[in-house]
């Protein structure tokens, strides 16, 4: 015991200790009156001031009521005083003193001080000069001397109480200390130094499953299992000689159940009374603590071996393996893991179970077989979200299982791989020995998260595989595609399409896409759509690389991202090259054939040209000898000749507008369509035809529209269609001859935008077994006709954008009719159209 | 070679095309040459203003809207026409040539023709046909002549022709000489003839 630790939880009253009131009592030692009287100013009602001046009266008062001072002060005027200092701390060495010297004196005091053996610490110097730090010297110093008083008078009462109670234990300690013992969980027992139990409390008898009254006299090693005998008397040996405590030591007890215990012990040297040395033995039973220990070890292990596990299938990630090298690698690790032989990957699919990998000795688990799942021990495992796992089939029902009898295998961990919801099929570690331990909760996690793993590789495979389709779609795609950003910039471009345009990927990238360099109503109606989240298409012709001309049928739209904003657009263009330059090749061919058909039209109407051209050569020939004839008479005035000569001037003319016709006919000109009055066209027509008409008694009616119509077309072949018509018109006329013979063309507008013209006849009409044949290519019911009429017409009227057809026939006539497009003042109208 | 051609004023040429510039080419010719004419632009407008007996020429084109050139032929050789008619056309066919000829045609000639060729033509067929207008015109006058004599004065006339003296004549007639002298000389002047000779000729061409 020790008395270091009592403070003031004494209560002082109680033993009786004289109460300390708050007064201060403050001793000045020969101090000059006048600073004397300053301080007592300063200083408050509680403190007492008391004056001296010889050593007696000191003497007599630190000596003898030491309890009636609690601070000095030495006057500044005293000649030694640290000779009073030292006086006054040998009889009470903490009594606070305050010397006061004028300034140069405080530091050769102080110096003194230093030197000064007999003084204690609580001794100050201070300056005369400043009175009001000497007052709070004087007070703290007060102040502390009382606190300690205290202190020690509590410290003194408490000692004192002690000392009284002690006699009063003495008796009683033994059975006290050991009643104490008892009702501890700790189990005590001291030997001598031979060993041998001299004390040994109840909790240290259950402790060491001791009978009630063994023990006292046997040496210690024979109270410990067998086992551990050895190890007991080691430590009794060095318990003895030891000179403290021994760091405590584990023993295990095994007890029923095939269980065991733990028992601390911490040995100690025991100094017996008699002075004799022993030791002591504190014994605690810890096996609780134990088990918590090795199961923190255990998981500690275990959560290593998972850590392991990850960074292995983590190193088998960032390898450049494939799929099937990464699952093998994942089932040597976990052969590894859990010292099995064989491990396997197996897809199921109804009952086929099909092994898609495996790392294994036996042929029979090799990649490729395929059993049956109701014969695997997979089978349960599938049904499972925890991994089915068993160390030794043999001694358990599993030895039933019809894998068992197939394979022999003693030691199986599988679970079920679930790849995006869907089984896929199972992971599994086997073995033909059995497992010594059973597996644990981490293998049973690790194989988890093998499967788990292999489940990700898989759907990644999947992913991957379905978007390797998708960009081989796009890189192999026949149709050049393009991806841009959303301002038309070129990020990607395929194979196809650097085929088709001759520039290489790199050349391309980064610059602004062709088709956004288009012509600007293309570029402003790509926009529009595009904004409006549409797809747009459109016909581009560009040149390659190399200069040559191509066609392109491009598709572009926009593509979204998962927010809906634009975030490229993607082009593809389909090379209509050929069929472009074919349709250009079927025109030509067209524009030949209609030529072709001109020509043999004119030819048809050869002989009505010649008599027409005729009328205008006979007037002016007879003209002109008549002329002659008149200057040979001899009489003739000048005038005379002017109607002769005006009018041959007039034919002459007349006979070249036939002839420009002809000519203009006949042309086989580039085809151009241009704005044509659709009167012009009419009249240029009927000028080819209209002396025919009328030689065959045909009545011919034409009514125009009240303004002047303007058509986009190419007059010559406006003009081959009509005259077409017309003539059949005429030749159906040709076989008439009861009534009357009408030919009637009238001009409409058929809708805002289109000219329809009616060309009407009352001749015998069109067969029936005609009208099917009508428009076909090369179909004539005329002798010395080529055929090529109508079908050429027809091809040229929809080549305007207008349309041709026979409106109806019968035995009273034909009515056919055209539509022409008009004119539109926007130049790209007329080319739209 | 230009020869003036004596002119009859009574001739007309008739000129129908359809075609201005060739009628009034043909026209300003034969006006060159003194020659009438009347242009018609179809044969319609001529037919409806046709009087026949009158003397001229036809030229006539065949190719015309309504009635064709040949048909106006037809028409006109029905009804018994005296008008040389001179097919002038730009479309020439060897058949349509033999028909107009065969129909009674004076001249078929191709456009364009020489004036001198047309010219001819007209000439030749206003000479011929005035012999034939001409007795025509005799005919037409003995008929009337004939039309005017009374019965007894064409029993006295159909007597003399039988070349019975007067004395006969009166005998059968039983009216004396002196009557049948009477007779005789009404009938020379009724008829206009001069003669015996022309009184016979002119019975003659009646009949």
């Amino acid at each position: 015991m020790s008395f270091n630790n009592l403070g003031s939880d004494v209560n002082i009253r109680r033993l009786g200790i004289g109460s300390r009131s708050d007064v201060c009592n403050l001793l000045f030692v020969s101090v000059a009156r006048d600073l004397a009287f300053n301080l007592s100013n300063n200083l408050s009602k509680l403190h007492r001031i008391e004056f001296i001046s010889d050593d007696n009266q000191l003497v007599a008062k630190v000596q003898a009521r030491p309890e009636t001072v609690d601070v000095v002060l030495i006057g500044a005027e005293l000649i030694n005083p640290l000779g009073w200092a030292q006086r006054i701390h040998t009889m009470d060495k903490h009594l606070p003193i305050v010397i006061l010297g004028s300034a140069a004196k405080c530091g050769q005091l102080r110096r003194d001080l230093m030197f000064s053996p007999f003084v204690g610490h609580e001794i100050v110097v201070w300056p005369t000069t400043d009175i009001d730090g000497l007052t709070d010297v004087l007070v703290d110093a007060a102040q502390r001397r009382q606190q300690r008083q205290l202190y020690q008078e509590a410290v003194i009462a408490n000692a004192h109480a002690q000392i009284e109670v002690l006699p009063l234990l003495q008796p009683e300690t033994a059975e006290y200390i050991e009643g104490l013992f008892d009702h501890e969980p700790i189990g005590v027992l001291a030997t001598d130094p031979d060993g041998t139990t001299i004390t040994i409390n109840r909790q240290a008898r259950h402790i060491l499953q001791l009978p009630e009254d063994s023990a006292l006299g046997t040496p210690l090693p024979k109270l410990f299992p067998k086992e551990e005998r050895a190890r007991v008397s080691k430590l009794l040996a060095a318990a003895n000689q030891a000179n403290g405590r021994l760091p405590p030591e584990l023993f295990e007890f095994p007890i029923e159940g095939g269980r065991s215990c733990f028992i601390e012990v911490t040995a100690s040297a025991f100094s017996h009374p008699r002075g004799r040395r022993g030791a002591m033995f504190v014994l605690q039973e810890v096996t609780l603590r134990i088990q918590a220990e090795k199961q923190r070890t255990e998981a500690v292990v275990e959560l290593r071996l998972i850590a392991t596990a990850l960074a292995a299938l983590h190193d088998i990630n960032a390898g450049n393996d494939n799929l099937s090298e990464k699952i093998r690698h994942s089932l040597h690790l976990g052969c590894e893991q859990f010292g099995l032989p064989i491990g396997l990957v197996s897809r199921v699919e109804g009952n086929s179970f099909n092994i898609v990998e495996s790392v294994s000795d036996k042929p029979r688990f090799a990649a490729g077989r395929v059993l049956k799942l109701n014969r695997t021990y997979c089978a349960t495992a599938i049904d499972s979200s925890e991994p089915i796992a068993f160390g030794h089939a043999g001694s358990t029902p599993w030895r039933e299982h019809s894998s068992y009898k197939d394979s022999r295998l003693e030691s199986y961990i599988g679970v079920r791989i679930i790849v995006g919801n869907t089984l896929f099929g199972t992971l599994c570690f086997m073995g033909e020995e059995p497992r010594r331990i059973p597996f644990s909760a981490a293998e049973r996690e690790i194989v988890k998260l093998i499967a788990r793993w292999i489940a990700g590789e898989l759907l990644r495979e999947r992913s991957e595989a379905h978007m390797r389709k998708l960009s081989s779609a796009i890189e192999q795609a026949a149709d050049a595609v393009i991806i841009t950003d959303p301002a038309g910039k070129i990020e990607y471009v395929n194979p196809s399409f650097e085929a088709l345009t001759g520039y290489a990927r790199e050349e391309v990238t980064g610059n602004k896409a062709h088709f956004l360099q288009c012509d600007e109503e293309v570029q402003e109606e790509l926009w529009t759509a595009i904004q409006n989240g549409n797809i747009y298409r459109f016909l581009l012709s560009n040149k390659t690389k190399n200069g040559r001309l191509y066609h392109e049928q491009m598709t572009v739209s926009p593509l979204k991202d998962n927010k809906g904003t634009t975030a490229h657009l993607i082009a593809t263009g389909q090379d209509v090259t050929a069929l472009i330059e074919a349709k250009e090749q079927d025109r030509k061919r067209q524009a030949e054939l209609a030529h072709a058909g001109r020509l043999s039209t004119l030819g048809g109407m050869v002989s009505g040209l010649a008599h027409e051209l005729n009328q205008p050569l006979c007037a002016i020939m007879t003209y002109a000898q008549t002329c002659v004839r008149k200057m040979q008479a001899g009489d003739a005035r000048l005038e005379d000749l002017q109607h002769g000569l005006d009018q041959i001037v007039r034919q002459a003319q007349r006979a070249d507008e036939i002839f420009m016709r002809i000519r203009n006919f006949s042309k086989k000109s580039q085809i151009r369509r241009q704005r044509a009055s659709i009167q012009e066209i009419i009249e240029t027509t009927l000028g080819f035809i209209k002396s025919e008409i009328a030689h065959n008694q045909i009545k011919l009616r034409v009514k125009f529209l009240k303004e002047k119509r303007l058509v986009f077309a190419d007059s010559i072949q406006i003009q081959q269609v009509l005259l077409n018509l017309v003539r059949n018109s005429v030749d159906a006329l040709s076989t008439v001859t009861r009534k009357k013979k009408e030919i009637s063309i009238t001009v409409t507008s058929e809708g805002s935008h289109f000219t329809k013209i009616v060309i009407a006849d009352t001749g015998c009409g069109c067969p029936p077994q005609e009208l099917q044949r009508l428009f076909d290519p090369f179909f004539t019911t005329k002798e010395a006709g080529l055929g090529v009429g109508l079908s050429i017409s027809q091809g040229i009227i929809e080549d305007h954008g207008g349309k041709l057809w026979l409106e109806n026939s019968s035995a009273k006539g034909s009515t056919f009719c055209l539509t022409i497009p008009n004119w539109r003042n926007s130049d790209n109208a007329n080319r739209a159209s | 070679m230009q020869t003036e051609h004596p002119k009859k004023p009574a001739h007309t040429v008739f000129i129908v095309d359809d075609d201005p510039a060739v009628r009034d080419a043909i026209r300003w010719l034969m006006e060159q040459v003194k020659l009438k004419t009347q242009v018609y632009s179809s044969a319609d407008e001529f037919l409806a203003s046709y009087v026949p007996g009158v003397r001229g020429c036809l030229i006539l084109d065949i190719r015309m809207p309504g009635m064709s050139g040949l048909e106006l032929q037809e028409k006109l050789n029905a009804a018994g026409a005296l008008i040389p008619i001179i097919i002038v056309t730009g479309h020439g066919d060897v058949s349509i040539a033999v028909r107009a000829m065969k129909a009674g045609a004076v001249e078929f000639l191709q456009k364009p023709f020489t004036d001198q060729l047309l010219l001819d033509t007209v000439q030749s067929a206003l000479t011929k046909y005035s012999a034939i207008w001409d007795q025509e015109a005799r005919r037409e006058k003995s008929n009337k002549s004939l039309a005017s004599l009374t019965s007894r004065e064409r029993e006295v006339l159909g007597l003399m022709r039988a070349g019975k003296p007067n004395k006969v004549i009166a005998s059968i007639l039983n009216i004396s000489v002196r009557t049948v002298e009477g007779h005789r000389a009404t009938i020379m002047s009724k008829t206009g003839s001069r003669s015996l000779g022309e009184l016979f000729e002119m019975l003659h061409s009646h009949s």
